[in-house]
């Protein structure tokens, strides 16, 4: 750098132009990244490395670019064209990742380039590397075993929970090929605080699992998830919200409509992500409703129930209304699974039929019996001061939302008010535990964040106490 | 895709599996038990498989033994009467699967690099 203006004054006037607009350039692009610190994620608690090499590395790459215009007075303009442009890359590590090693399915060189990443992924390492070296793994069909747990050793069950860490378990699960277990963790860092996780973390959890439920024909998930607040504005999110749109049937982009949505300019047109999209899948309650009736009207056959009476009489044995217990039992149960699927299909179910009513009953009885089980078991860790690893009492905790969530949507608010308060002074007890002797902050924070929503919705007298432990969770307040 | 406890009370069920009417008599369901198990035994094909409104199932004889065990109990043959009489459109549930089968993606995770082309998902 010493010698940077001497050299200068050697060049020819119009060449010093072009090299001052190019510092010019520099300087510009370095103060917007300086500034553009909105969703600069925090750190939850975890040790990180010490940032002296980094540091200076960077500012050794950094120092090469302001000197690269120079030279133009050199020999070896050819070589060292080459080592800026690797300079280059390594300079934005995370674009070279994405859009280099990634795609040519090199795992190692992904996780290397990614723990090479600047300031915004200072709070994530490892778990930011695992994911980026999982995610390459999982574009290949015939990733080894042996490469999975290359990567998976890298996480340190030590470190307290991030969103990263769950998209790294998350990418781990699909270069398994299990989906569902990837889905369900995916789905669950929407719950965690967004500022867990580097944006670019974000991105690869929303284009996971929109292009996962756009493969599946879950096209109301595509929708829910290209609304949500943390959803990032990127070009496929853009692209499959306007093809959920769409009429049934029609729900392809062509290629030329994926080449587009490539194209590195900004979509003219970027509203239809975050507006209400009408939902055009129609409803199946109706449906059930018929088939509830057809059973209610075999259940009520007196013909069919004296026809029983007599077989029974010719038998020798047996009972009519046994018999005929038997087989609603049997359809009453059916029937909870089915209304637990319309339920999480966001559909509302009628009580109006006795059958229907007592399936619907039977469901919340079994919803609440395994939502108790769950704290108790909870509470059983705290009272013990026994933790499972982080990521297992994360995945305890979604299964625990998830029974809420379904117990919740059956529509039965005294039920929902049982619920609410079944669990809330258990959970809230363990989520003080988890902060203050595990250091877990982000989920601490996620479980008070659901905790003082349900509070409101139930208007607890103790919503003002858990906003507060909400507040003060990621050690920052809101 | 039916009623899962439903449906599969049908397809295992012992009138089917044995082959005999709803109103045939103990004698002739042993009978016919006796029989099945016997050519079961001796690997014939006509009997590997039997039909119900659901398509066609394999027939073992351990099928074969609980089916009729089934039927000497009078309690439970009367709910084997009930479901062996139902007809297929009561059988059916109103959720096939979650989503339409036609209006799948499948190619979404392999172009936007989320996955390879052609991955299975349900």
């Amino acid at each position: 750098m010493t010698g940077l203006v001497p050299t200068f004054q050697l060049l020819k006037p119009p060449l010093q132009i072009f090299v001052l607009l190019y510092w010019g350039a520099l300087c510009i692009i370095h103060l917007r990244n300086s500034g553009n610190r909105t969703r600069l994620p925090i750190n939850t608690g975890s040790k990180n490395r010490d940032p002296g090499m980094f540091t200076l590395f960077r500012l050794i790459l950094g120092a090469a670019f302001f000197a690269a215009p120079l030279l133009l007075l050199r020999e070896w303009l050819g070589l060292e064209s080459v080592l800026l442009a690797l300079c280059l890359l390594l300079f934005y590590p995370w674009w070279t990742a994405r859009h280099i090693a990634i795609p040519l399915g090199m795992p190692r060189l992904a996780y290397a380039l990614t723990v090479f990443n600047g300031i915004e992924w200072w709070n994530d390492k490892p778990e930011g590397p695992v994911a980026a070296a999982a995610w390459c793994l999982s574009r290949k069909r015939t990733a080894t075993e042996q490469a999975i747990t290359w990567a998976e050793k890298h996480l340190d069950p030590a470190r307290p929970l991030r969103a990263s860490t769950v998209a790294a378990h998350a990418m781990l699960a699909a270069s398994r090929g299990q989906l569902l277990e990837a889905r369900t963790l995916f789905e669950g860092m929407m719950l965690l605080d967004g500022r867990t996780a580097p944006e670019a973390i974000w991105r690869l959890c929303f284009e996971w699992l929109t292009t996962d439920a756009a493969a599946r024909g879950d096209w109301t998930a595509v929708r829910r998830l290209t609304r949500h607040h943390l959803a990032p504005r990127v070009s496929t999110l853009i692209l499959l919200a306007r093809v959920a749109q769409r009429p049934p049937g029609t729900r392809k982009a062509s290629i030329f409509e994926v080449f587009l949505s490539r194209v590195p300019f900004p979509s003219p047109d970027l509203t239809p992500i975050f507006s209400e999209v009408p939902i055009s899948s129609q409803s199946r309650a109706g449906e059930l409703k018929a088939i509830v009736e057809q059973w209610e009207n075999k259940f009520a056959d007196e013909r069919l129930r004296q026809h029983l009476s007599l077989r029974a009489a010719a038998l020798g044995g047996g009972d009519a209304g046994a018999a005929l217990n038997q087989l609603r039992q049997l359809v009453q149960s059916d029937l909870t699974e089915s209304i637990s699927v319309a339920v999480q299909n966001g559909e509302t179910i009628s009580e109006e039929s006795p059958l229907l009513k007592a399936a619907l009953n039977s469901g919340r009885r079994k919803l609440l019996s395994e939502l108790s089980e769950r704290v108790a078991r909870m509470d059983e860790r705290r009272r013990r001061d026994r933790a499972l690893p982080a990521i297992d009492e994360w995945k305890e905790f979604l299964a625990l939302h998830r029974t809420y969530s379904l117990l919740c949507a059956q529509g039965d608010r005294s039920g929902s008010g049982t619920a609410f308060y079944t669990m809330c002074a258990r959970l809230n007890a363990f989520a003080v535990w988890l902060l203050d002797q595990k250091n877990e902050k982000a989920i601490a924070n996620a479980i008070f964040r659901f905790l003082v929503s349900e509070a409101e919705r139930n208007k607890s007298p103790d919503r003002e106490i858990i906003s507060r432990n909400a507040k003060v969770s990621l050690g920052k307040s809101h | 895709m039916y009623l899962p406890r439903i449906a599969r009370a049908i397809a295992e069920n012992p009138f089917f599996v044995l082959g005999v009417s709803t109103e045939c008599a103990r004698r002739e369901f042993e009978r016919e038990g006796q029989k099945l198990l016997a050519m079961l035994a001796l690997g014939l094909a006509e009997v590997q498989t039997y039909a119900t409104p659901l398509g066609d199932r394999i027939r073992t004889p351990e099928l074969v033994l609980h089916s009729m065990a089934e039927l000497r109990n009078p309690s439970r043959r009367l709910l084997h009467e009930i479901l062996a009489a139902l007809p297929p459109s009561e059988i059916r549930a109103p959720y096939p699967t979650r989503f339409e089968a036609g209006d799948r993606w499948i190619e979404a995770p392999g172009l936007f690099g989320y996955g390879w082309f052609q991955q299975g998902r349900k």
